[in-house]
């Protein structure tokens, strides 16, 4: 307070106090009457002091305790105390936002019945000296209109119509810079703006804006502090976000993004395959406008100046489109075209190549971006490109795994071939020899009605018997999708026997069965589950083909424990294996066949694992080797 | 064509296979026997006329061509026609060099698969001719006494009757009384009959 009060603008009641204290010591006390009315005048003011003292005391104390979230409502109770203190109208808080547009109003209070006037409330071309004088950091004033300079011309005309009587407008800066601009008028009667007066005035705008600068860093503060928890968090969920999930997970990420800055929209864009154009890889547009399609984020023409922008590692950031260079027109018109008014684009570098960019926009608001969010939107950028990338090379070594599968599917069918066309072969001679029996019998004088329905018969079941094998056949050559339905595992056992029957018999070995009864179903690929089974029993006949002393003889056996899991196992009498090959066996390119790839048993792996199983060999008290796996028995991967 | 009493066996594990099978035979007419394994049709009592086997090659256990091997010297009476779903060079081979009849790839057409049955049974018709000639020869070779073997040899090789007596030392005359028994007792009208069926009898010069 004290400061205050040294305060040039209180210059003018001490100097009065000054001349008061020269007569009071001077030689005539002749015009006491005069000295008495000098000292009324001198309490009169000092109790006007007093009161305002007090006033600000109050509303410093007021502001002191207020929270940052009450701040805007108590300027607002301030504005109404002030203009009640001075017996005013009207008084309102404006920022400037620049100097060509029209100040935002922030606060404002009238007496009741009381219109703010447009003048208090606009800067536009309409009051260009006004403006001017604000922004130079003069207060402007009058008592009644008329007073105005004569180069305020044709603001005069425009308050004349608001219907305003005496105003007084006083800038704010802060750090130098003309901010905020408090105005208070009077509609009805003229007012005289005392030095006095507009001194208290200043002093208290200056309570505000330091309210509102409080209110300012620790909203900015909080921001950065939200900012720095959301890239925490991006970073903890992306690096924990399987690959199946990165999608997903990307979008919600670009919501939270947006909710957190507080921006319309924000997108990743990728760099087509010649680096010419980019396109919308993710993007999220607030929906609260229900006008705005998600088709406004797509970027789906060639934006030279913008590609190269990027290219170059230079970020793109606009306030408003007019920054934008001239040779940056065509962007600019498909901006427009969009609606967006601001814009910031960060390069995304994954290993020092510029592989996409990341964005954030608005279309309803213009924003000067702040010059921290650049880092923030770059190490946003960051972490989601590098999970973008994680998903690209998991879906690349997915694909070319589904590609070995079914390669290792087909060799496999290969081997085959003789047993295949047995199995085919021998329903195909029955339907023949059906029909020509039939076409025998019929031709007979008095033709064996039975016996031919009987050859039909059997030639319809031979051909359905046929048809199961080729639908097998044809299930395991095609390269399909992944799915998961109910197994019974001691049918799907069964079919592939069948397809391997031959071959069994030409192998010359025996075939045990010991199915479960009551095995419960679970859920995989049939495909798939066949190609495990069919690699298991070849692997054991050619274990056993250089058996000639012991009898070859394959056991497989399904079973289930407590109706959790199910194993089936595969016991045959072959060669064995050492501790070696036991512990490598189902590792990838490991064989011990001259022909083999070494990929069966690791594909048989990687199918069991993938349906939540284990796979696993031991050797046989006797001879040879099992090899079991293990199914889990739920329902919750059920399709 | 058909041979009176010719019996057609086949074996198949393939149950529709084999009532197929069955079924076209039956309807031209052919006695049919079926059997689900080589077990099983090695149970049954060897034919005692003209047959032919219809054999699968793949057939659990003993498979076709096992069982060819265990039939060996008897294909001539009863030869095998293989009937395979998926035959390959080498097992064709295989089975033709053991004296397979024929090796079929199934399906096959009735007239394909008649021919060879008919061809076979043909085979296994003119074998047990043979077969019942050579039956006859030996009977009549059982009833030569030592001697008359022993002359039976010599004649054969074209000796005359004094060079037989000097090689036995017996007089020619008594050369001559065991020839004319020989003739005799082994239906021969001439010498040269008489030479031919000491060879089928198994006496060779």
């Amino acid at each position: 307070m004290t400061e205050q009060v040294c305060n040039p603008m209180h210059r003018p009641s001490h100097r009065r106090l000054r001349t008061r204290q020269r007569s009071f010591n001077g030689d005539d006390a002749v015009y006491i009457p005069h000295i008495i009315s000098q000292i009324q005048q001198a309490e009169a003011a000092s109790e006007a002091s007093l009161r305002f003292e007090s006033l600000l005391a109050s509303l410093s104390t007021t502001f002191i305790k207020t929270p940052v979230p009450d701040i805007e409502r108590q300027i607002e109770v301030g504005l109404q105390r002030v203009v009640e203190y001075f017996a005013l109208d009207c008084g309102v808080l404006s920022e400037l936002l620049d100097e060509t547009t029209t100040p935002r109003v922030r606060y404002w209070y009238s007496m009741p019945g009381v219109a703010v006037p447009p003048g208090l409330l606009s800067l536009n071309k309409f009051f260009p000296w006004y403006a001017s004088q604000l922004t130079q950091g003069n207060n402007v004033g009058c008592a009644h209109i008329d007073e105005l300079p004569a180069e305020a011309g044709a603001d005069r005309q425009y308050w004349l119509c608001s219907g305003l009587q005496s105003f007084l407008a006083i800038p704010l800066p802060v750090d130098g810079v003309v901010v905020y601009v408090l105005s208070v008028a009077t509609l009805c009667s003229e007012y005289t703006w005392t030095r006095e007066l507009i001194v208290r005035l200043q002093l208290i705008g200056d309570l505000f804006v330091s309210a509102l600068m409080r209110k300012l860093n620790q909203e900015k503060l909080e921001k950065h502090l939200l900012l720095e928890t959301l890239v925490a968090d991006l970073s903890t969920v992306f690096t924990k976000a399987p690959a199946s999930n990165v999608d997903t997970e990307i979008e919600d990420a670009l919501r939270y993004v947006a909710e957190c800055f507080g921006v319309d929209q924000n997108f990743l864009l990728e760099f087509s395959a010649d680096h010419m154009a980019l396109s919308t890889t993710y993007g999220y547009v607030v929906s609260r406008d229900s006008h705005i399609s998600p088709s406004k984020i797509c970027i789906d023409q060639e934006l030279p100046w913008f590609t190269d922008q990027l290219l170059r590692g230079e970020l793109v950031r606009f306030h408003r489109l007019d920054e934008l260079p001239v040779e940056a027109a065509l962007a600019k018109e498909a901006w427009l075209k969009r609606g967006i008014k601001s814009a910031l684009i960060v390069p995304v570098s994954v290993s020092n190549t510029t592989i996409c960019a990341f964005g954030v926009a608005a279309f309803r608001t213009e924003i000067d971006w702040p010059p921290t969010w650049i880092l923030f939107l770059r190490l946003i950028g960051e972490i989601l490109a590098n999970a973008l990338a994680r998903k690209r090379a998991e879906e690349v070594s997915s694909r070319l795994w589904h590609e070995l599968t079914h390669a290792a599917r087909i060799a496999m069918l290969g081997e085959l071939t003789a047993s295949m066309a047995h199995e085919l072969n021998q329903p195909l001679a029955g339907i023949l020899n059906n029909a020509q029996a039939a076409h025998r019998l019929l031709a007979m004088e008095s033709p064996d009605l039975v016996e031919t329905r009987e050859a039909l018969l059997d030639s319809i079941a031979d051909d359905q018997r046929a048809g199961k094998i080729v639908q097998l056949l044809r299930a395991l050559g095609k390269k399909g999708v992944v799915e998961r339905t109910p197994l019974n595992f001691n049918t799907l056992v069964q079919q592939v026997i069948r397809l391997v029957q031959s071959n069994m018999f030409e192998k010359q070995v025996t075939l045990s069965l010991d199915l479960a009864m009551d095995l419960p179903t679970v859920y995989g690929d049939p495909v798939q589950m066949q190609q495990v089974v069919l690699n298991l029993m070849l692997n054991a006949f050619d274990a056993m083909q250089h058996r000639t002393r012991c009898p070859r003889v394959l056991a497989i056996r399904t079973a289930h424990e407590a109706s959790t899991a199910i194993t089936v196992s595969f016991q045959d009498t072959g060669i064995g294996v050492n501790e070696t090959t036991m512990r490598n066996m189902f590792a990838a390119f490991f064989t011990t066949k001259a022909e083999g790839m070494g990929m069966g048993l690791a594909i048989s792996r990687t199918i069991v694992e993938a349906h939540g199983g284990r796979i696993w060999a031991r050797p046989n008290a006797d001879c040879g080797t099992t090899v079991c796996f293990t199914l889990p028995v739920s329902c919750e991967v059920a399709v | 064509m058909n041979i009176a009493d010719a019996v057609v066996f086949v074996v198949d594990d393939d149950t529709l296979f084999r009532r197929s099978m069955e079924r076209l035979l039956s309807s031209v007419g052919y006695p049919v026997e079926t059997f689900v394994s080589a077990w099983e049709f090695l149970q049954r009592e060897p034919p005692t006329g003209p047959a032919c086997l219809i054999l699968d090659v793949q057939m659990p256990e003993v498979n076709g061509l096992a069982l060819q091997e265990l039939l060996a010297g008897a294909e001539r009476l009863m030869p095998i026609i293989f009937l395979t779903g998926y035959g390959t060079v080498p097992i064709s081979v295989k089975a033709l060099k053991a004296g397979a009849a024929d090796f079929l790839q199934k399906p096959c057409t009735d007239q394909v698969l008649l021919d060879t049955i008919d061809r076979a049974l043909l085979q296994a018709q003119q074998a047990w001719c043979e077969h019942a000639k050579q039956t006859t020869v030996q009977q009549y070779l059982k009833t030569l006494t030592t001697r008359e073997r022993e002359v039976l040899a010599l004649v054969v090789t074209g000796m005359l009757n004094k060079q037989v007596a000097d090689a036995l030392g017996m007089s020619e005359k008594t050369v001559k009384v065991h020839r004319g028994r020989i003739m005799k007792k082994m239906h021969a009208v001439s010498l040269a009959e008489l030479v031919r069926l000491a060879d089928q009898g198994g006496i060779t010069p």
